[in-house]
């Protein structure tokens, strides 16, 4: 067993941040979190331009990349750019997931149908607004009641 | 027309209808050169001395469209090599009458970019005899043309934090975001390229930051775009651009002072305007009823988040 409990973030590179963190916001309901580098007091210490969001107990950092990053094609949806976000929702939210990507005009691929002896259910694959790629799924052994922590005690 | 684009901070329910710019005060340091600069060089009206409300001594020349400005007599002159600075809309016609008389002068026209879509054209700028950084914006059709300034464009001030400004003038007061700058790649790459001396940009809106790691031997010097937001004031532009570097406030308890930028509001918005202010932890003064020589009725002082002082006035 690792010493390892979970993973408590990712830094994500953007192409324009208010954009990034409206869809984050919006489409996959995340709370905007913290800003860094909007201050003279960080510029003068050169810090990267970011804003972090949180969903649930993870917390993603939006960043500028300071160059257009390379990124897949707009018609393919499903890859590993590099690295790519699955987040598990209960299968009773599945459906209101794909409702909502439609209704923000969010291209998805599937949902897409995992082994049946596996622990995942059904995936939908689609991208950020800069390129990167994003997965959600539902899970087969789900637990009725998990694990509920979040990253800030705020509501 | 004044568009928006996507912001970071979202606007409230209820949006205090700003509709431009009224008068400005800039400081200066002499009354009589003051004067000689913006009326006979630039093409300012005279319009008389020390009849604007707190503005301590001044000169007032105006605009075609009726906008002043108050050249006040102030012993703090503006910071150089800022994003501070008060752009006044032109005609084609009217800029070369003024860059004729600027070269009769001998005085250095630059011709800096910006990046707000707005100001990308051929704009220029030049500084006033006490250092405040004019910019003419020409205008393909000024309302208010003829041969003089056709109205004041929009005014740029600076800030220690881009966040608390968005938060008050965006998040409580709804004035919507123009143009931002500093949160995208493509700003970014933009910024490599004046890098690479390829591109004279205005003050303020590019900086040399330190990079994180610097391989030895290597330029320890990065270019990087400077935070900056234009906000829309009705048919007017306030942008305020990040401080690249800490300078003197002025004292905590002063709230009315100048430099001053003024904002129009419908009369009924001043006491929102202020429990806005209030709710934000400013201090603001007023509303304060003026002679009708004024030609306004009242106004209400604040000193922004970015210790800038500001006015809300009735039409």
């Amino acid at each position: 067993m690792a010493d390892i409990d979970s993973i408590n973030h990712t830094a994500v590179c953007v192409h324009d941040l208010p954009q990034a963190v409206r869809f984050y916001c919006d489409v996959l309901g995340a709370t905007p979190h913290q800003r860094t580098n909007f201050s003279t007091e960080d510029a003068l210490r050169g810090v990267a331009v970011f804003e972090s969001v949180i969903v649930e107990d993870y917390l993603i950092a939006l960043g500028v990349a300071p160059g257009f990053m390379p990124m897949p094609d707009d018609g393919k949806l499903r890859g590993a750019h590099g690295f790519r976000h699955g987040f598990v929702v209960t299968r009773a939210k599945f459906g209101d997931v794909m409702e909502r990507l439609k209704s923000y005009g969010v291209a998805f691929e599937g949902p897409n149908e995992h082994p049946a002896n596996g622990p995942f259910g059904e995936s939908i694959y689609f991208k950020d607004p800069s390129g990167n790629f994003l997965e959600v799924l539902w899970r087969r052994d789900e637990e009725p009641n998990p694990k509920k922590r979040r990253y800030i005690n705020v509501e | 027309m004044s568009s928006s684009v996507p912001a970071l901070v979202a606007l409230p329910a209820q949006c205090v209808p700003v509709s431009g710019l009224g008068h400005i005060a800039v400081a200066v340091a002499d009354l009589d050169a003051a004067r000689a600069f913006y009326c006979d060089v630039l093409g300012f009206a005279d319009s008389g001395s020390d009849v604007l409300p707190d503005c301590g001594r001044h000169r007032v020349v105006a605009a075609a469209s009726g906008q002043r400005v108050a050249l006040t007599v102030d012993a703090a002159l503006p910071p150089a090599d800022t994003g501070i600075h008060q752009a006044y809309r032109v005609t084609a016609g009217a800029r070369q009458g003024i860059l004729d008389r600027l070269a009769a002068h001998n005085i250095a026209v630059s011709s800096y970019r910006e990046d707000r879509p707005a100001e990308r054209a051929d704009n220029c700028y030049v500084l006033d005899p006490f250092g405040n950084r004019i910019q003419l914006v020409t205008a393909s059709s000024a309302p208010h043309g003829g041969p003089a300034i056709a109205a004041i464009d929009h005014v740029g001030v600076q800030c220690i934090d881009m966040e608390w400004m968005e938060l008050f003038y965006v998040g409580r007061l709804g004035m919507s975001v123009n143009h931002l700058v500093g949160a995208s790649t493509a700003d970014y790459e933009r910024a490599a390229v004046w890098g690479e001396g390829k591109e004279d940009m205005a003050p303020g809106t590019r900086r040399w930051d330190k990079k994180f790691y610097v391989a030895p031997g290597t330029n320890p010097l990065i270019a990087r775009p400077n935070m900056q937001v234009f906000l829309n004031a009705g048919r007017d532009t306030f942008g305020i651009f990040l401080a690249t570097k800490h300078d003197q406030e002025p004292p905590e308890e002063t709230i009315v002072g100048s430099p001053r930028t003024s904002f129009v509001v419908p009369e009924d918005q001043l006491e929102i305007v202020a429990g806005h202010a209030r709710d934000a932890g400013l201090s603001p003064v007023g509303p304060v009823a003026h002679a009708r020589s004024v030609g306004w009725a009242k106004s209400l002082y604040l000193k922004d988040p970015g210790a800038n002082f500001i006015e809300f006035r009735t039409p």
